[in-house]
């Protein structure tokens, strides 16, 4: 079976193949997602990257990246360690404070008690763990009916705006 | 006060189910310790030396009589039959079992109380002047400010996962009476000369290994911006901040390493990033959480009263109890009380849940129902009439919470220290006990005057040591526990009594030494003392050298 993510909510095939780096010939197929500089590098050599997504660390500057958004469908965010969270204020900010519509995956150590944090700032795809159990991690989208802050996107209204 | 609506109610039950969850999944061994850890943290579940440490949360450290009530039943069911108030103004037990934290988590969560984030690395429990709402030299009642961060911290997605913990402090009188300068965020209500009150924000405060005074990043924040300039704070935080080593990771060492000007163009600019429509409190929230803490009726009679006086002359103790553990609030009549919980033969901090319980019934009747726990480790009444000042002394006396020792060197901090904690190499408690034995002698102990004594078992600095007029830390030597002093410490008043770290005197001394050393160094202090001078103004005069000849010499 192929390997599944959870994407909006459901469990899906994996649509996006994170690369190391890009090809030696320079072509790069859609569906893949390029490390930032690999992307930026090749981009900036002029080759074609339709339907090309870009991954981030999170010690990436990113501000940069804002002119790009409108050309890459997946912005990749890789969290190395569970407890590092430096990837939640790349995705707020990608997300909330410039209005990236496309897709904010997470990969790396991602386990099912992240889901609900990563989800409000903002995050809809979710490379899992290999050890997780991606159906049983869908009820971390579940476990509250409200929170204090700012609702996240779309079909996840604010259901308790309460804070500023 | 501020009361849970069902939304707030029905997040903690949320909240306790996802950890009821996590809990089985580390019972069945699908989560690792590794994992566990953190996860627990966050939830204020500790491993200690003998068993599991449950932290609950007491949100700027005010409390109901019916809570309090409820921490007397845990602490008599589930603990040992008693609780340790904290210098985060929580409330702690050191006795549990990690299988009975979900159903002491349901207990906490019918009268609204948790145990979310008294740990980990996110934003802690918020702490604030203990006296907010009812202090003389109140510029600003902080108490919705900080109920506002409160509900913005609880569970916030974006800062769950920040390099290290995180504490803020707030403040609201002429005098700080929340340390505001050794936090990450200090915020300090102050007035401009234009009569505008705002926030004076320091950033950038801590104890620990590396301990740091804040500085001031923005003079006077207007309140409205309060959280918006928090989160920006953070952000700059969360993404700068070192995550290679845990020792460098608190929020002082990154502003030390940027300084403050470049630290807060960072803020800034991450605070004009913020959308202008998000930079603002909505001023009929502030209104309506307001409105929640104004709710005392004020008896007019109170103010006429002058009845208890007369006991003053015959009954000594009553006496220095109103001198010593009795304050003026800022209406007349009424009476902000302390209740010591620095007793002799009693761990500081320590309280029983009979005390808990006569605490709950006393506060209802006496103090409109409210309970306040203080940084001091202490707890306090806030609304107290003149005419009940002695049937609540009577009282309190009878419970032993009425030791008339506030602000004095029995008045002691101190952490759990080796007899608990795993982190500490010495013990702190059997310290205090017998700095507590030497200095038994109340005349002895006013005529020294105000000495902040602080202790902690180790460099973490739980018992916030580096602040303490005297600050005593223990370490290991070669296996064997010693206690290094500091003299000259401050947790910061005003800006004629600002933070100051304390500096240590010399080699450490063994533990039957300490109170030796005491001594010595409060015979300098009698001998060179002007007057009434305080202990720390002689210290500030004369600097430590005279104290170091003396004890080592």
């Amino acid at each position: 079976m192929a390997e599944q993510m959870i994407l909006d909510g459901r469990v899906v095939p994996r649509r996006w193949t994170l690369l190391d780096g890009a090809p030696a010939d320079g072509v790069v197929a859609p569906g893949s997602i390029l490390p930032c500089h690999d992307w930026q590098a090749l981009r900036a050599a002029g080759a074609d990257l339709t339907g090309v997504g870009l991954s981030l660390e999170g010690d990436c500057d990113i501000k940069a990246l804002r002119e790009v958004l409108g050309e890459v469908p997946v912005i990749a965010l890789h969290i190395p360690k569970f407890t590092d969270g430096r990837c939640y204020t790349h995705a707020r900010r990608i997300r909330h404070h410039w209005g990236y519509e496309g897709d904010v995956l997470v990969y790396g150590d991602v386990l099912r008690d992240q889901l609900v944090y990563l989800w409000r700032v903002g995050v809809n795809a979710f490379h899992m763990r290999q050890d997780q159990d991606l159906h049983a991690s869908l009820g971390a989208f579940r476990l509250y009916s409200a929170f204090y802050q700012y609702g996240p996107l779309g079909s996840h209204a604010p259901r308790g705006e309460r804070a500023a | 006060m501020y009361r849970y609506d069902e939304m707030d109610a029905r997040f903690v039950r949320e909240r306790i189910e996802e950890y009821r969850g996590q809990v089985a999944r580390r019972l069945a061994g699908e989560l690792s310790e590794d994992e566990f850890r953190p996860l627990r943290l966050m939830n204020g579940l500790y491993l200690q030396r003998h068993a599991y440490m449950l932290r609950i949360s007491i949100p700027y450290g005010l409390l109901t009589s019916e809570q309090v009530r409820k921490l007397g039943f845990i602490a008599e069911r589930y603990d040992r039959g008693y609780g340790h108030v904290t210098t985060r103004q929580n409330l702690q037990y050191n006795w549990i079992r990690l299988e009975d934290t979900p159903d002491i988590l349901s207990h906490l969560a019918d009268v609204g109380m948790h145990a979310m984030q008294t740990s980990g690395n996110c934003v802690r429990n918020v702490t604030a002047d203990p006296e907010a709402g009812i202090a003389a030299d109140e510029i600003l009642d902080i108490r919705p400010w900080a109920e506002i961060l409160r509900q913005y911290k609880e569970l916030h997605p974006e800062f769950m996962f920040l390099p290290r913990k995180f504490k803020i402090a707030i403040s609201g009188g002429a005098s700080d009476r929340a340390a505001t300068m050794v936090h990450d965020i200090g915020l300090r209500a102050v007035r401009n000369d234009a009569g505008e009150v705002g926030f004076r924000v320091y950033v950038g405060g801590g104890l620990g290994r590396t301990p740091r005074v804040a500085e001031i990043i923005a003079e006077h924040l207007p309140l409205s911006h309060v959280v918006s300039y928090v989160e920006a704070i953070l952000r700059v935080y969360n993404l700068h901040g070192r995550r290679d080593n845990k020792y460098k990771a608190r929020i002082k060492i990154l502003v030390g390493a940027l300084g403050i000007e470049k630290f807060r163009e960072e803020v800034d600019a991450e605070w004009q990033a913020i959308p202008e429509a998000e930079r603002a409190v909505d001023p009929q929230r502030i209104a309506d959480i307001t409105a929640m803490f104004d709710h005392v009726d004020f008896d007019p009679d109170a103010a006429g009263y002058t009845g208890h006086l007369a006991r003053r002359a015959g009954d000594a103790a009553f006496d220095r109890w109103l001198t010593n553990n009795v304050r003026p609030g800022k209406v007349a009549g009424y009476h902000v009380v302390y209740l010591s919980l620095k007793h002799r033969g009693r761990a500081p901090g320590d309280i029983a849940s009979h005390q808990l319980y006569a605490v709950a019934d006393l506060a209802d009747r006496y103090n409109a129902g409210y309970i306040v726990a203080t940084y001091q480790q202490n707890l306090l009444f806030q609304y107290v009439r003149s005419q009940d000042l002695e049937a609540l002394y009577d009282a309190l006396h009878e419970q032993g919470l009425a030791t008339p020792n506030i602000g004095t060197l029995q008045d002691m901090i101190c952490c759990p220290g080796l007899d608990y904690c795993s982190l500490a190499n010495a013990g702190s408690i059997p310290v205090a006990a017998a700095i507590r034995e030497r200095f038994d002698d109340l005349d002895e102990v006013y005529d020294l005057g105000p000495i902040d004594i602080k202790m902690s078992g180790c460099i973490n600095a739980c018992g916030h040591h580096h602040v303490g007029h005297i600050g005593i830390l223990g370490i290991d030597k070669r296996g064997v526990e010693h206690y290094q002093i500091a003299l000259g410490g401050s947790a910061g008043r005003d800006d004629s009594d600002p933070a100051a770290i304390a500096q240590v005197l010399g080699a450490a001394v063994p533990q039957d030494g300490v109170v030796d050393a005491l001594e010595k160094v409060l015979e300098v202090f009698a001998e060179r003392r002007t007057g009434r001078e305080t202990f720390v103004d002689v210290v500030r005069r004369i600097g430590v050298e005279p104290f170091k000849e003396h004890v080592y010499g």
